[in-house]
C-alpha cells in the first residue's frame, strides 16, 4: 500500500511537470534556416555540441545545458521535444527552495550565477514560466547588501560587480527591479570605474576590462543611470582594446571579444563594433577537426568556448538561428 | 656464526627460486633466447611550468615504467632484477627528443636550472654537464626494478616540452606567447646484454605540457594593477594569499636570506606527495635562516605548515571562489582543461574518449564532488583513483563502469586482483601490468593520438597477426602468440587473471 501510494505520487508529479512544460515543448525552435558559412563547417560544430546527447545524464549541468541550447539554436538547429523536456525538467530540479538554481544536481547551494544561466536556457526554450519566478525574485533580492551590491549566494554574501550584474540581470528578467535600491546600487557600480575609461572587476587599482565594462553599463542602463561622460569614457577604453584597435599588441581573448561587442551596444555605440575584426578572430579560434572553437588562439575547443563563439557570431550577424537573448557569463 | 645463518637462507632462496622460476622455464636451459619490452608513462600527461622564478607548482618529473619479458619456450618469464642479473641484461632508457643541449639551451628550462637549488635545497640540476631530475635520473640512464610494483622504472626524468625541429610536432601553444612546443617527447627503452648489445627496445610517449594557469592569471594580474606577466601574476597571487586566513603574502618571503623574494615551493607548507614527500616539511626546516622582508604584515609565527594539502587548497579554491566562477568560468568544476593541459594538448586522449562521451568527471568526480568526498585531502593516493569497475568515491558517473565483468561481450571472473586500480594494477597471470597491454593511463589503447599507438602498432605489427573486424594492431596487446609461441596469432582478449 505504501509503495503503491508512492508510485502514484511520483506519477502525479511527473504528469504535473509534463503539463507545465508542454507549452514550451510544443514550440520547436527552427524559425530560421540553418546557419551556413563558408568559413565554418557548422555541421561539424553541430555534431561537436551534440556529443553530449550521448550522455545518459543529459543535460548534465546547468551550464552545459545552456551551451547545448544556445549553440544549437544559434545555428538554426532543432532540439527535439524529448531533450527540451529533459532540459526543462533538469532546470526545475535545479531550482531550490530559496528560489535560486544550482550548478548541477549534486549541489544544493543555489547562487545568482547559475540562476541567471538557467533563466536564459528556459527563455531560449520559451519555458520561462516552467519555474517559480516569484521565488527567483525573492532569491535575488535576498542577496542585496548594504553597500548597494549583491552577493553570490547566501554563503558567499560579499558584493562584487559581477554578482551585482547577475542579480540585476535576473531581477530584470523576472520583473523584479523594484527590489533594487537604485541610488545605492548606482553608487556601488560607479566605484568600479577606471581612470583609463571603462570599468574593472575590482575597485581601486587595476585595469578595466570589457567584461566589467559591459556589466557596469548594463546595470547603469537597467537603472536608468547611464550618462554621456560614462559612455564616452567606456568607449575610449574599448577603442584601446584589440577588438577595435588593430594595432594593439594585446592578445585577444574570446570572452573579452564578446563583452566588447555587448559593451558597445550598451553604450549605444553598436555601430563601432568591428565585425570584420571579430569575424577574423573567430576564424583563428575555429578548430577544423571538430568544428568547435577554442578560448584562445592555439587552444583546443570546448563546449563553453564554442558557445561563446556562437554568441559572438550571433552578435555580428553571422548566424541567424536565434535572436540574442540575454547576456550570461 | 654468520655462515650458519647464511646456509639456511641460501637454501630457502634456492627453494623459492625453484618454485617460482622452474615452471616458467620448464624445459628451458640457460638464458632466454630473446626479449621483449613494453613501456609507458605512468600518467597521461605531466604538467610543467614555463617559469620557476616565483614559485613552483610541479618540477619536471615524468616517470617511465616498463615490463620486460624473456622468451625461450611457450611461456615467457618476467625479467626482474634477480634474473636480469643472472642473464646479464640491463634495462635502460634514453629520451629521444629532449637532449642535453636543447634542454640546457632552453630559456624556460634554464630557469629550472637556476632556481631549482633554491626550491629543493641540496639538489643539483646539472651534474657533470648532464641534466638530472629531482629523483636523480637524467634524460638517459638505467632503469631500476621496483619489486613492489614489479616493473622497471625511471622515476622523475626531467622531460620538458620542447621547440621541435620538426615544426609539425609543435602543437602546444605557449601561454606566454613564445614558440609553439612539442608536448609529446618520446623516450626509448632498451634491454641490453653485458656487452651493450640491444636485445629489445621500444618507445613510449613521455607527455609533458604547460597547463592553462597563465591564460587566466595574466589577465587577473592585469585587472588588479599588476603587469600581465608571470612576475606580475606571482605578485598578485602572493597578495591574494595574504588576504586569506594564513595572512602570508609570499612575496615577502626570502627563503635563502639573500635579500630577494622567492622562489618558493608551495609544498613547503601545503603537503604535496607529487614532490615525493609524505608531509609538508615547513619552511623553517627547509631554510632555517629564511627572512621575512620589510613591509610584511605577518610574522614567523604565522609561517606554519598548513593542515590542507596543496591539491586541496588549489582545487577547492578554484571551484568555490565566486570570483573564479563569475569572472572566469562558471563551469570550472567540470572544465579540467582550464588548468590541466588543454592548450591544443590532450591530457585525456585514450580509448574512453574515442568510444564514448565519457568525461574526466565521470571517473574522478567534478571538483565539488571530489571536495565533498575528501579525495583532495589524500591527493595522488591510489585510494582516490577510479578503477575499471568503479569511479572514485563521490563521483556519479553517467556511464556504467566495467562492473558487470563483461568486456566486449566476454565475461571475466571478478576478483580483487582483476580490474583493480589501473595504474600499477596487474592482471594477466597475476604478473602483467594493466598498462603493459593497455598503455598509459588517459592514453589507453587505442589512443586518439597516433603517436601513442606507435608502440602497440609496432609490437603487433607482424603481418602474420590477424585482427577481427573492428580491431587492429593499435588495440591493447592481445595477440597470444606475441608472448606464447604455441598459441594463436589472432587478436583476442586474454584472460585478465
Amino acid at each position: 500500500m505504501y509503495i503503491a501510494n508512492n508510485i502514484l505520487r511520483i506519477a502525479a508529479a511527473l504528469t504535473v511537470v509534463a503539463a507545465l512544460a508542454a507549452p514550451a515543448l510544443a514550440k520547436e525552435k527552427a524559425r530560421q534556416p540553418k546557419a551556413k558559412s563558408a568559413e565554418f563547417d557548422f555541421k561539424k560544430t553541430n555534431a561537436f555540441i551534440r556529443e553530449m546527447e550521448g550522455r545518459p545524464d543529459f543535460p548534465v549541468a546547468t551550464v552545459i545545458a545552456n551551451d547545448y541550447v544556445y549553440t544549437l539554436l544559434a545555428m538554426g538547429e532543432k532540439i527535439d521535444t524529448g531533450r527540451q523536456n529533459a532540459i526543462i525538467l533538469a532546470a526545475k530540479l535545479a531550482q531550490q527552495k530559496d528560489g535560486g538554481f544550482t550548478p548541477d544536481k549534486s549541489s544544493k547551494t543555489s547562487s545568482i550565477l547559475y540562476t541567471d544561466i538557467a533563466l536564459e536556457t528556459l527563455a531560449l526554450l520559451d519555458a520561462g514560466n516552467a519555474i517559480d519566478r516569484n521565488k527567483v525574485k525573492a532569491f535575488a533580492a535576498s542577496l542585496k547588501n548594504h553597500d548597494g551590491g549583491f552577493g553570490f549566494s547566501t554563503d558567499a554574501r560579499k558584493s562584487s560587480l559581477a554578482t551585482t550584474y547577475y542579480a540585476l540581470h535576473v531581477l530584470k528578467a523576472v520583473n523584479g527591479l523594484d527590489a533594487v535600491d537604485r541610488g545605492k546600487t548606482l553608487e556601488y557600480v560607479k566605484g568600479f570605474a577606471k581612470k583609463e575609461g571603462g570599468f574593472g572587476p575590482e575597485k581601486g587599482p587595476g585595469r578595466p576590462n570589457a567584461r566589467s565594462t559591459y556589466m557596469a553599463a548594463y546595470i547603469l542602463n537597467a537603472l536608468s543611470g547611464m550618462d554621456a561622460p560614462t559612455a564616452k569614457s567606456a568607449l575610449q577604453y574599448l577603442e584601446s582594446t584589440p577588438y577595435l584597435d588593430k594595432k594593439s599588441k594585446e592578445r585577444p581573448d574570446l570572452d573579452e571579444q564578446l563583452y566588447t561587442i555587448r559593451a558597445l551596444k550598451e553604450i549605444n555605440a553598436g555601430n563601432r563594433v568591428d565585425k570584420a575584426l571579430a569575424f577574423n578572430f573567430m576564424k583563428r579560434l575555429y578548430i577544423k577537426v571538430n568544428g568547435g572553437f577554442g578560448p584562445l588562439e592555439g587552444y583546443g575547443s570546448t563546449p563553453d568556448s564554442t558557445t561563446t563563439a556562437l554568441r559572438i557570431l550571433s552578435e555580428i550577424g553571422k548566424v541567424k538561428g536565434v535572436q540574442v537573448q540575454v547576456a550570461k557569463r | 656464526m654468520r655462515l650458519k645463518k647464511l646456509v639456511p637462507a641460501l637454501a630457502l632462496t634456492a627453494a623459492a627460486l625453484t618454485v617460482v622460476v622452474a615452471p616458467a622455464f620448464a624445459g628451458k636451459t640457460g638464458a632466454p633466447s630473446s626479449y621483449k619490452v613494453v613501456a609507458w608513462n605512468d600518467l597521461g600527461m605531466h604538467c610543467a611550468c614555463p617559469t620557476f622564478a616565483g614559485f613552483l607548482l610541479l618540477p619536471p618529473f615524468n616517470t617511465v615504467r616498463a615490463q620486460v619479458l624473456g622468451y625461450g619456450g611457450n611461456d615467457p618469464v618476467i625479467i626482474d632484477s634477480t634474473n636480469a642479473g643472472t642473464y646479464g641484461v640491463t634495462v635502460s632508457y634514453g629520451m629521444a627528443d629532449n637532449t642535453e643541449s636543447t634542454l640546457q639551451a632552453d630559456s624556460y628550462f634554464q630557469q629550472w636550472i637556476t632556481y631549482s637549488p633554491k626550491l629543493f635545497p641540496g639538489f643539483v640540476p646539472v651534474v657533470g654537464g648532464k641534466v638530472q631530475g629531482i629523483a636523480g635520473n637524467g634524460i638517459s640512464g638505467n632503469m631500476a626494478y621496483d619489486s613492489n610494483l614489479k616493473d622497471w622504472t625511471a622515476v622523475g626524468i626531467p622531460a620538458y616540452p620542447l621547440v621541435d625541429a620538426n615544426s609539425a610536432k609543435n602543437v602546444m601553444t605557449d601561454p606566454l606567447g613564445g614558440a609553439n612546443r612539442n608536448p609529446y617527447p618520446m623516450t626509448n627503452v632498451y634491454v641490453k646484454n653485458s656487452s651493450g648489445t640491444i636485445l629489445a627496445q621500444t618507445s613510449t610517449v613521455t607527455p609533458v605540457a604547460f597547463g592553462g594557469c597563465c591564460s587566466c592569471h595574466l589577465s587577473l594580474a592585469s585587472a588588479n594593477g599588476y603587469p600581465a606577466t608571470p612576475t606580475g601574476s606571482f605578485a598578485y597571487l602572493g597578495k591574494m594569499h595574504g588576504m586569506n586566513s594564513s595572512k602570508i603574502d609570499f612575496n615577502y618571503l626570502d627563503p635563502t636570506g639573500d635579500g630577494t623574494s622567492g622562489p618558493i615551493r608551495c609544498s613547503w607548507c601545503h603537503w604535496d606527495p607529487a614532490m615525493g614527500e609524505s608531509a609538508a616539511p615547513g619552511l623553517a626546516n627547509v631554510w632555517p635562516n629564511y627572512v621575512i622582508m620589510a613591509g610584511a604584515t605577518f610574522t614567523k609565527a604565522d609561517v606554519k605548515v598548513s593542515q590542507y594539502s596543496f591539491s586541496d587548497v588549489l582545487h577547492r579554491f578554484h571551484s568555490q571562489s565566486s570570483k573564479v566562477l563569475t569572472q572566469y568560468d562558471a563551469n570550472v568544476a567540470t572544465n579540467c582543461y582550464d588548468c590541466h593541459p588543454g592548450n591544443n594538448v590532450n591530457c585525456y586522449r585514450g580509448s574512453h574518449k574515442a568510444k564514448t562521451t565519457l568525461w574526466c568527471v565521470d571517473c574522478h568526480g567534478n571538483l565539488n564532488q571530489r571536495t565533498a568526498a575528501g579525495q583532495l585531502t589524500q591527493p595522488w593516493k591510489a585510494s582516490t583513483l577510479p578503477s575499471c569497475t568503479s569511479a572514485s568515491a563521490g563521483a556519479t558517473p553517467a556511464f556504467a563502469c566495467h562492473a558487470t565483468n563483461i568486456v566486449g561481450g566476454t565475461v571475466y571472473p571478478t576478483s580483487p586482483t582483476l580490474f583493480g586500480k589501473f595504474i600499477n594494477g596487474r592482471g594477466h597471470k597475476g604478473s602483467i601490468k594493466c598498462q603493459t597491454c593497455h598503455g598509459s593511463a588517459h592514453a589507453e589503447a587505442p589512443s586518439t593520438m597516433t603517436l601513442d599507438n606507435t608502440q602497440l602498432s609496432t609490437l603487433q605489427g607482424s603481418t602474420s597477426y590477424s585482427f577481427p573486424a573492428g580491431k587492429d594492431k593499435t588495440y591493447a596487446l592481445g595477440v597470444c602468440v606475441f608472448c606464447h609461441s604455441g598459441k594463436t596469432s589472432t587478436w583476442g582478449v586474454p584472460p585478465h587473471q
